[in-house]
């Protein structure tokens, strides 16, 4: 351990001798690092950010599976409402579809909101309470239009109503309704997704005025409710799944002009976070992200071991003489490999200050949809943890060569004085070729940065529209619709 | 204490072979004091760079002690290298990036002697070589003699059986040299064997016993 803090000491020194070497050792793994930090962090927002819900695991997706069309659809209201009727694996089911609201306040502009009707049970089944005011509950008639009542998400709340904690009790008028503000959530919930934040629910109770094709709830054939379902304790999701497989079947000979070739399937709620079109997408996207910017680090450990060669035929003698005075093979290479981990820990320090950059950069090339998200893109502890652990690889992979190099040389020949010292221009040439190897490799690494930044904007720019007409509340429905008419 | 029987290294230039070191016979014995002189390039260097197992390639016998170092691995020797030598280079060989404290106190992590022993053999080491003042310095802060001073220290850190010493004084003024030898000499009389190269009659009158090498040949012992 001792002797480990030791090499620690000489490592963080040893670059100070040559600061253009420790200059072009840093920026490369930082540029490397930092690229896939910031991937990390736009990744971890995506795919592995937790609902903001109670008990996320025992909370499950219900969609409906169409064997002619062979794929998962979301679940039309009469559905819901039977399986809900006839179910008995869950302690609650709630349902929701997207809503075009357009808001004004009693002086302000017109606004349009993305929000949500829900089914009034739907804050319960999450288990989340508003964190002012109150949510739907039973003092609210559920007979259509004898409930006006609304709840604001906290990003809408802070945006439109400047965080003003009397807006609960207040009436706005949405859609041309006059809806009194009951509650708002806390900052951080999203209902069953993590990628948008819809802007304000509704009850159902109101749907005749939010909703842009009310007549919806009573299809059969629309299957436009987005249908969340919470366990009851000790009920696995198999079980669960096949304990809807009855129901499919009836709803199937009941109404074969519809549900014929329909079940039910169920999936962990973490799992359709995103939309399972858009997912495809996106993981899709992330994978080509993080495939590039992989790439990149490999480039940029490339570079750091090649330097470190360039400097360990350099420090050849400094080698030979600590094997000279009794260290053994072992701790010279040691030593070596605690120097590149210096090396790649300043780099990931700096890769930190590359990935916010880069990060910010990013995120002015998102999807327009994403702008009122309330996305987790901190830098946080998960992040710090990737990036050691990002820069700990790189370190032991381009510190390997120079370790493995320092092994085999011979020591006489080194240690023997020499009587005429090493050529002087071989030593002007060897710190030129030096330079220039540096800056050829700094130039590529920024370059292949460059290239992957754009490739990212592109990409974010290309899904970005794609998956925006899918957001549109009037897209979805219009496109499931012309799935299930058949 | 070393026994060399028929030790013999060449260096092969293409179709040449050039021989360095020829049918060397020598005994050691334990706490001598001995001066290898010759003239320049007669392969005195080669010989103790051998005797300090830095060089591998060569034929012939190397007893050290009950150990037959010719036919040890390298990692074993290494490890014995490490018990019982100290090496004394001409041109110093200090480490540039550390200080002359962490100069001496590298060997012994190398041997991994405790840090708090370690601090105390520094210090004792700094004391008697009158360089206390200047245990915080860079080497190349430091004076040739000075440098050759901090070298010997290293040289004996780890209390060594025996001191190997290339041209010790080969860079130095002579009163620094002398000084040198002086150091030398209490070692040598503290029971420490002590092997050096060089070329000056007056280094080579503080020994008791000099050896003559001529293009490969021991001339006179
Ligand atoms: N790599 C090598 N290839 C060929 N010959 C070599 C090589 N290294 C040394 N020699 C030769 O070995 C001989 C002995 O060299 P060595 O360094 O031992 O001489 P030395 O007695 O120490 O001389 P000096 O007093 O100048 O230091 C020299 O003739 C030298 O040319
Ligand atoms: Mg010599």
């Amino acid at each position: 351990m001792e002797t480990l803090r030791l090499d620690i000491r000489h490592g963080v020194r040893a670059p100070r001798k040559s600061p253009a070497f420790a200059l072009a050792a840093v920026l490369s793994p930082a540029l490397g690092i930092g690229a896939n930090t910031a991937i990390f962090t736009l990744v971890k927002a995506l795919f592995l950010q937790p609902l903001a819900v109670f008990e996320q695991q025992r909370l499950v997706t219900i969609s409906t599976f169409d064997e002619k069309l062979n794929g998962l659809y979301w679940v039309s209201y009469p559905s819901f409402e039977d399986i809900r009727n006839h179910q008995g694996v869950f302690t609650g089911m709630c349902a929701l579809t997207p809503a075009s609201l357009i808001a004004s306040r009693e002086d302000g502009f017109p606004r349009t909101w993305t929000g949500e009707v829900v089914t009034e049970n739907f804050f319960e089944v999450l288990g989340v309470p508003a964190a002012i005011g109150r949510t739907f509950g039973k003092r609210d008639d559920p007979a259509p239009g004898r409930s006006p009542v609304v709840v604001l998400s906290h990003g809408t709340w802070v945006r439109e109503f400047g965080a003003d904690g009397s807006v609960v009790g207040r009436t706005i008028s949405v859609n041309s309704q006059p809806l009194t503000v009951i509650g708002v959530m806390p900052e951080g919930f999203k209902g069953l997704s993590t990628v948008s934040e819809p802007a304000a629910w509704a009850p159902m109770s109101m749907a005749r005025w939010m909703m842009a094709r009310p007549e919806a709830v009573g299809e059969r054939k629309a299957l436009s409710f987005s249908v969340a379902a919470r366990l009851k304790p000790g009920v696995s999701l198999k079980t669960a799944e096949q304990a809807l497989a009855p129901i499919g079947q009836q709803l199937a000979a009941d109404h074969p002009e519809v549900n014929a070739g329909r079940s039910f399937r169920l999936a962990p709620s973490s799992e359709t976070v995103i939309p399972p079109r858009i997912r495809r997408t996106l993981e899709q996207a992330a994978l080509v992200l993080m495939a590039v910017v992989g790439l990149v680090l490999l480039i940029a450990c490339s570079n750091v071991a090649s330097l470190l060669l360039v400097r360990s035929r350099n420090r050849s003698k400094e080698f030979a003489i600590r094997l000279a005075i009794g260290a053994g093979a072992w701790r010279i290479a040691r030593q070596a490999l605690t120097e590149s981990l210096v090396l790649s820990l300043r780099g990931g320090a700096a890769g930190l200050l590359v990935a916010r950059w880069s990060r910010d950069l990013l995120w002015h090339f998102r999807p327009e949809w994403w702008n009122n998200a309330s996305f987790n893109l901190s830098l946080d502890a998960s992040v710090l943890l990737f990036t050691a652990g990002v820069s700990i690889a790189s370190g032991i992979l381009f510190g390997l060569a120079p370790a493995m190099n320092s092994r085999r040389r011979d020591l006489a020949r080194e240690l023997k004085e020499r009587t005429s010292q090493a050529a002087p221009e071989a030593r002007i040439f060897g710190l030129r070729s030096l330079r220039r190897k540096l800056l050829a490799h700094v130039f590529l690494d920024s370059a292949l940065l460059l290239a992957a930044g754009s490739a990212l904007g592109l990409l974010f720019g290309v899904a970005g529209r794609e998956l925006s007409w899918h957001f549109r509340p009037e897209h979805l429905s219009a496109e499931d619709l012309r799935h299930c008419s058949r | 204490m070393i026994r060399l029987v028929n030790v013999e290294k060449f260096y092969d230039n293409g179709p040449t072979r050039t021989w360095v070191l020829r049918r060397i016979n020598a005994e050691i014995k334990d706490g001598e004091f001995i001066s290898i002189m010759g003239p320049s390039g007669a392969g005195k260097s080669t010989l103790l760079h051998l005797l300090g197992m830095h060089d591998t390639s060569w034929s012939g016998e190397y007893h050290l002690m009950d150990h037959p170092i010719h036919k040890l691995k390298k990692k074993d020797r290494s490890e014995i290298y490490k018990r019982y030598f100290g090496f004394v280079f001409q041109s110093y060989h200090l480490l540039d990036s550390l200080t002359v404290y962490e100069n001496l106190d590298i060997p012994l992590s190398y041997r991994n002697v405790k840090k708090s022993e370690r601090d105390s053999i520094v210090c004792d080491a700094l004391d008697r070589f009158n360089i206390v003042g200047k245990k915080d310095l860079y080497p190349n802060q430091l004076s040739g003699g000075q440098q050759q001073l901090v070298a010997i220290a290293r040289a004996m850190i780890a209390a060594p059986k025996i001191i190997l010493a290339d041209e010790p004084t080969g860079n130095l003024h002579s009163s620094q040299g002398k000084e040198i030898m002086e150091m030398f000499k209490k070692l040598n009389d503290e029971g420490t064997t002590i092997i050096q190269v060089t070329h000056s009659e007056v280094n080579a009158a503080y020994g008791r016993r000099i050896i003559k090498i001529e293009d490969g040949w021991i001339a006179t012992d």
